[in-house]
């Protein structure tokens, strides 16, 4: 993940708010250490190392994670997929998330592929600000708003007299800020293929059915009730692209989620939602 | 001091062929530690997670979510040692319990990983260890960098020479934050008062000996490991200047302490001197240990260790035609001097390792209880050298006086 995590808590007692946001980080700072595909201490880099030679054990809480991923995976048709940037062999492309076999009852999984690696760059942040989130409520905290990396982000209840918090969308080519986003409640999630005009920055998103990052220039943005499920969105709906986008949200039947889709050079506009209520 | 073969980390794997019995394994103290152990433990093939303990309920809800629903929740450890018979206990209770808890378990017939400081004194880390030595338990201290492969490294390349003799060691644990974990109870409520006591436990004295116990230990004992030696004395200061909140332990604490080593070059012995200091409001110098030798200098972190190298005249043999008509070459540009402040340190060799140090601990405990070998890595002599080492630090500071080591464990360690 490798992200900046900014807790913003509201509250009387400053020793209890301090207390509460370190015990909510270090909360964050133990997933990262065991989410991260780059770290050689991590969970998931030891998952990654062992699990074509043979069925790995997996904690009952990674083994959550990667059922509420496979769940994700399956609702999005694959395009959400967290094994997506696996090295494909030849000119197939990857197998993606098919090849990880995850059996709940043993708590094992193993990769049917050599070339299979999980990565949870789009699920892991918004787990994290999800957990964090409980502890927080736990000790009484329930006015709070927390990001990981700007991209992430979890409203709690708004502060004291104040209908929701205020979240700036900025495009992510630039530092212009597009709109203004009112939220209580609710996780956020920013997706973009990068910039790529300079021609050596290519997107960190990869389009599962091509096993290649995105070469559509766009962002998409979601709203869920839980920042988890909209950093999946954000990533399964940038990766399907617009048109499938569109359909998804229409026929999905999930009024919990909605997306905004941003266009290079684009105005905001209402007209952006992807669904008829914001 | 033993020096653990390395053989002992080679983990489940390495277990006597056809023997597939798990072993069954209790937790005791499923705080923020405790669980992480659970959750390592959940990850080692060959473990049963049988039972998870601690009176305090919201942690005992959690300790049971990572267990699984196999595990069973005991409010009080001693019903569940009747109850579950466990073959070994994981313990990270509050350090003023592991003498208790840890004897209760080994009366209990079961062996043990305790977490680090082994016990909250020296007189109870003394019958500890002589419990263990009786009983032949199976013991091992949660200092879990014995278990990491950049220490492990460290500890030969020390051992061989690599670094020359060596000449001193700087250790420090410098953090901000202010350690106090958060009470899930309006501060008014009647209950407040004990239940922050009993969460904020490494903050009062009657249950905790302080940074020294909690960070430090670790970080004495790489010193000790690598130098292979126990101290002979220590110089310490320490105070409560900003985190005045009503704690009981200093929020800074700075120690030199004295080793005594023999001579790599001209026999007679000499002395090593370790400094430790370790900070609560500021983190710019991190955690980590620096091992500085006459040849070279070690840089060690649990996730990366560096090696420099000691810029140092060579002898060069002009016996050889060859060198008698080198010349030096002349080029046409000057070249310039890096403005780095650190460039004189030259570039590094990286130790890198894979895995988690925590985990593969526990995979070596687990790995010795099956296999009936009171040889772990960390064992509980081990344990009471540290806790010894420790606790002369806290004794410098209230005393405002250097203080010996005790002597008996000394020759022990040297012995």
């Amino acid at each position: 993940m490798n992200s900046w995590f900014e807790f913003a808590l509201v509250g009387e007692d400053e020793e209890h708010l301090q207390a509460v946001a370190e015990a909510a980080l270090d909360e964050a700072v133990r997933l990262e250490g065991k989410l991260s595909r780059f770290a050689a201490t991590s969970e998931l880099f030891r998952i990654n190392r062992e699990a074509f030679a043979r069925r790995v054990q997996i904690d009952y809480e990674m083994l959550a994670i990667l059922l509420a991923c496979r769940a994700a995976w399956r609702a999005t048709a694959g395009y959400f997929d967290p094994a997506a940037a696996s090295r494909g062999s030849g000119d197939a492309p990857p197998p993606g998330f098919a090849a990880v076999e995850i059996d709940a009852e043993s708590r094992t999984l193993r990769f049917a592929s050599p070339e299979t690696r999980l990565d949870l760059g789009g699920y892991a942040k918004g787990y994290a600000l999800d957990r964090a989130a409980e502890m927080l409520q736990s000790h009484g905290v329930r006015s709070a708003l927390l990001h990981a990396g700007t991209s992430s982000v979890l409203a709690l209840n708004p502060p004291p007299g104040e209908p929701h918090w205020l979240v700036g969308v900025r495009r992510p080519e630039t530092d212009c800020e597009l709109a203004q986003l009112p939220l209580a409640n609710r996780g956020l999630s920013c997706s973009a293929a990068r910039e790529s005009g300079t021609g050596d920055s290519p997107s960190d998103i990869i389009d599962p059915s091509t096993g290649l990052p995105l070469a559509e220039q766009a962002a998409c943005l979601v709203l869920a009730s839980s920042a988890a499920q909209a950093e999946a969105y954000s990533t399964g709906l940038l990766a399907m692209g617009k048109k499938r986008a569109v359909e998804y949200i229409r026929t999905s039947g999930r009024r919990d989620i909605n997306a905004a889709w941003i266009e290079p050079g684009a105005r905001w506009a209402e007209g952006l939602w992807l669904s008829d209520v914001p | 001091m033993q020096g653990s073969a390395a053989l002992a980390l080679a983990g489940a794997a390495a277990a006597q062929a056809g023997d597939q019995t798990p072993v069954r394994l209790a937790a005791i103290g499923v705080g923020a530690r405790g669980c992480d152990l659970i959750q390592s433990l959940t990850t080692i093939e060959g473990v049963d997670l049988a039972a998870v303990c601690d009176p305090y309920e919201p942690h005992l809800a959690q300790g049971v979510r990572y267990a699984g629903p196999r595990a069973k929740a005991f409010r009080d450890y001693r019903r569940m040692l009747d109850e579950i018979k466990p073959q070994a206990v994981i313990i990270a209770v509050p350090l003023n319990l592991h003498f208790q808890v840890a004897g209760d378990c080994l009366s209990a017939g079961c062996d043990a990983y305790c977490e680090k400081m082994m016990c909250y004194d020296v007189g109870q880390a003394r019958r500890l260890a002589e419990q263990v030595r009786a009983r032949g338990a199976v013991f091992q201290v949660g200092l879990q960098r014995r278990a990491n492969a950049i220490y492990r490294q460290a500890a030969a390349m020390v051992g061989t020479g690599l670094l020359g003799q060596i000449t001193a060691v700087k250790c420090q644990w410098h953090r901000h934050n202010n350690w106090r974990r958060p009470v899930p109870l309006p501060r008014d409520h009647a209950g407040f008062p004990a239940l922050e006591r009993q969460l904020n436990w490494r903050l009062y004295r009657a249950t905790s000996q302080g940074l020294m116990a909690e960070l430090g230990s670790h970080q004495i004992d790489v010193v000790g490991w690598l130098l292979d030696a126990a101290p002979q004395r220590v110089l310490a200061a320490g105070g409560i200047d900003y985190w005045r909140d009503g704690r009981e332990v200093y929020d800074n604490v700075f120690c030199v302490y004295e080793f005594e080593r023999p001579s790599l070059e001209r026999g007679e012995p000499y002395t090593v001197r370790a400094t430790y200091s370790s900070l609560q409001n500021n983190a710019y110098e991190g955690a980590s240990e620096t091992v500085f030798g006459t040849r070279g200098t070690l840089f060690l972190t649990q996730h990366k260790g560096l090696l420099f190298r000691e810029a140092a005249a060579e002898r060069i043999d002009w016996s050889t035609r060859a060198d008698k008509n080198a010349s030096l070459l002349a080029a046409g540009k000057t070249l310039k001097l890096n403005n780095d402040p650190w460039a004189h340190r030259g570039k590094p060799i990286e130790i890198d390792a894979e895995g988690d140090d925590t985990r593969a601990a526990l995979v070596s405990f687990v790995d010795h209880v099956r296999r009936r070998d009171p040889a772990t890595i960390c064992d509980a002599a081990t344990g009471l050298l540290n806790t010894a080492a420790v606790l002369i630090a806290n004794q410098a500071i209230e005393s405002a006086s250097r203080v010996e080591f005790p002597g008996d464990l000394a020759r022990a360690a040297a012995g």
